[in-house]
């Protein structure tokens, strides 16, 4: 039988946790990111390993995961819906597991127009509350259609999306109802830029059943720039935060977000709704140590 | 209705480059209403290749008509006749129409005047926009009349991706995210409950090609499974 999860021990635990998102190259070689990975090991208790982030083609997450494992780091890997139907997701997952990767964000995926491959057929053939549904049930040995798996069942821990500051909150808050009643385990928050921006989510979610992360992102100098909203697939930055940083020479725009992401960061930490964060930080990994 | 916008002229004019007697068959349905391939669309068609052909020097004869439909044997045998001294049917139908006009007349060469996009609705004059991608299994009595199928860009049936932003689409800013009118709708409804179970995985053995429907007075005549 396998043991759960490094990560789902530590969810286990009272500690606040950090984890950080790396994208896998586009490319064969795992190691063009070993500066990266060298920079984030000691400062993560995971990293999420994004599926064809943006829809932009990259390696697949299963095989950057493994190369993580054996490099000590625990990885989190991401399964979005848009790339796979129902028997390739279940099927990845069952390769995943028998490589130990354990630990799985389960996500709709950014639409496939964003993306390098824009004419491209999506699949959504599964949303993501029946692909949480349907890890859960492979989690008990079943397959989504009622077949019992061969050998010991699989012990994902599992991860989901929420959105905290969208303007129309309630019915993402019906979809993140959905999630934790399709069993997610813990819960990784789109990009927030202030704590402001998630009143309303916690006014309308008094209780919480599963860990939250609030992700954090350290906004390019361009996103910045050309941003308004919809620009960016689930990128919502309240206009107070984009105001402040449209002000800004451009030289200034880096040091004063990783400034204001580390003070959020702290903030997040004293705020004892979250479980831990998550760090996006687009290119700047290598600067980790200022901000954690 | 079907709704189909017509093909670039430049893309008909290379696929009639072959042929001196040309058919242009138009249909008053669907593709009519939408300003696409009815009667009208048909005539300016025709005075348009006559004029391309002609400043080409090229020597074509073209003819027109306009069936009631092209998805019915009836109407498609009221050309017989006409047929036969063409060596190409322009067909400005929908892809079903084209397909059952090159199924009536197998000698002869059919050509495609539209391309065929989708079930909509004339929203106003001159807006088509889609409403149903016949999935065959309609959802709308527990969304609220509003399919998220076809309305959400990524079909969800669980609710809004985290891509929307103030209630708008993450694929068309200017479009409103299908599952937040859907929560809308049921809210004022009072039938919110309808959607806060999980909605299962879509069938889709419901959407196997090609599909058929037989009336259930006939299925002793064909012999066919019903959709």
């Amino acid at each position: 039988m396998p043991a759960l999860s490094k990560f789902a021990q530590i969810l286990e635990s009272d500690a606040f946790i950090v984890t950080c998102e790396l994208d896998p190259p586009k490319g064969t070689a795992p190691s063009l990111l070993d500066n990266k990975i060298a920079a984030l090991k000691d400062k993560v208790q995971a990293l999420v390993v994004s599926d064809n982030p943006n829809a932009r083609m990259q390696m697949a997450p299963m095989g950057f995961c493994r190369y993580l494992l054996d490099k000590g780091i625990e990885p989190i890997m991401t399964i979005t819906c848009r790339d796979r139907n129902r028997l390739a997701l279940q099927s990845d997952l069952l390769a995943a597991a028998g490589l130990g990767i354990q630990n799985i964000l389960a996500v709709t995926g950014d639409y496939i127009t964003w993306g390098d491959h824009p004419e491209s057929s999506p699949v959504y053939d599964l949303d993501s509350v029946q692909l949480l549904w349907a890890i859960s049930l492979l989690n008990l040995n079943k397959d989504i259609s009622g077949s019992v798996l061969e050998g010991p069942a699989p012990l994902f821990t599992i991860g989901a999306a929420v959105t905290l500051a969208a303007n129309t909150i309630l019915p993402q808050i019906l979809k993140f109802r959905k999630k934790e009643g399709a069993g997610a385990h813990f819960f990784m928050s789109h990009p927030i830029f202030d704590l402001a921006s998630v009143a309303e989510f916690f006014k309308q979610v008094s209780e919480l059943k599963a860990p939250l992360f609030a992700s954090v992102c350290i906004l390019t100098e361009e996103q910045i720039r050309e941003y308004s909203p919809g620009k960016y697939p689930g990128l919502f930055v309240p206009k107070p935060v984009l105001e402040k940083f449209q002000s800004l020479n451009p030289g200034e725009v880096l040091p004063r977000m990783i400034e204001h992401t580390a003070a959020l960061i702290e903030e997040i930490k004293k705020d004892g709704r979250f479980r831990g964060v998550h760090l996006m930080l687009q290119g700047e990994e290598e600067r980790i140590g200022e901000l954690v | 209705m079907i709704v189909a916008t017509r093909k670039p002229f430049e893309e008909i004019k290379k696929s009639l480059a072959a042929y001196q007697n040309i058919l242009v068959v138009g249909c008053g349905t669907c593709v009519a209403v939408c300003l696409a391939g009815g009667k009208k669309e048909v005539g300016l068609l025709t005075s348009q290749l006559r004029m391309s052909f002609g400043l080409d020097k090229r020597k074509v004869r073209i003819s027109e008509v306009t069936l009631e439909r092209q998805c019915d044997h009836e109407f498609l045998e009221m050309i017989r006749d006409q047929v036969k001294d063409h060596d190409v049917l322009l067909s400005l139908a929908c892809g079903a129409g084209v397909q059952f006009l090159a199924e009536a007349y197998p000698e002869k060469a059919v050509c495609p005047g539209v391309n065929t996009t989708f079930i909509g609705v004339a929203e106003a004059a001159g807006l088509w926009t889609e409403r149903c991608r016949a999935c065959g299994d309609c959802v709308l009595a527990v969304t609220g009349g509003i399919c998220p199928r076809t309305k959400c860009t990524k079909g969800l049936n669980n609710g809004p991706c985290g891509g929307m932003v103030d209630g708008k689409c993450e694929v068309d800013p200017e479009r409103s995210c299908a599952w937040v009118s859907i929560y809308d709708r049921l809210v004022r409804e009072g039938r919110l409950f309808q959607i806060e179970s999980i909605l299962p995985a879509t069938d889709f053995r419901r959407q196997t090609k090609p599909g058929t429907v037989t009336h259930a007075a006939y299925l002793r005549r064909y012999h066919a499974g019903s959709k």
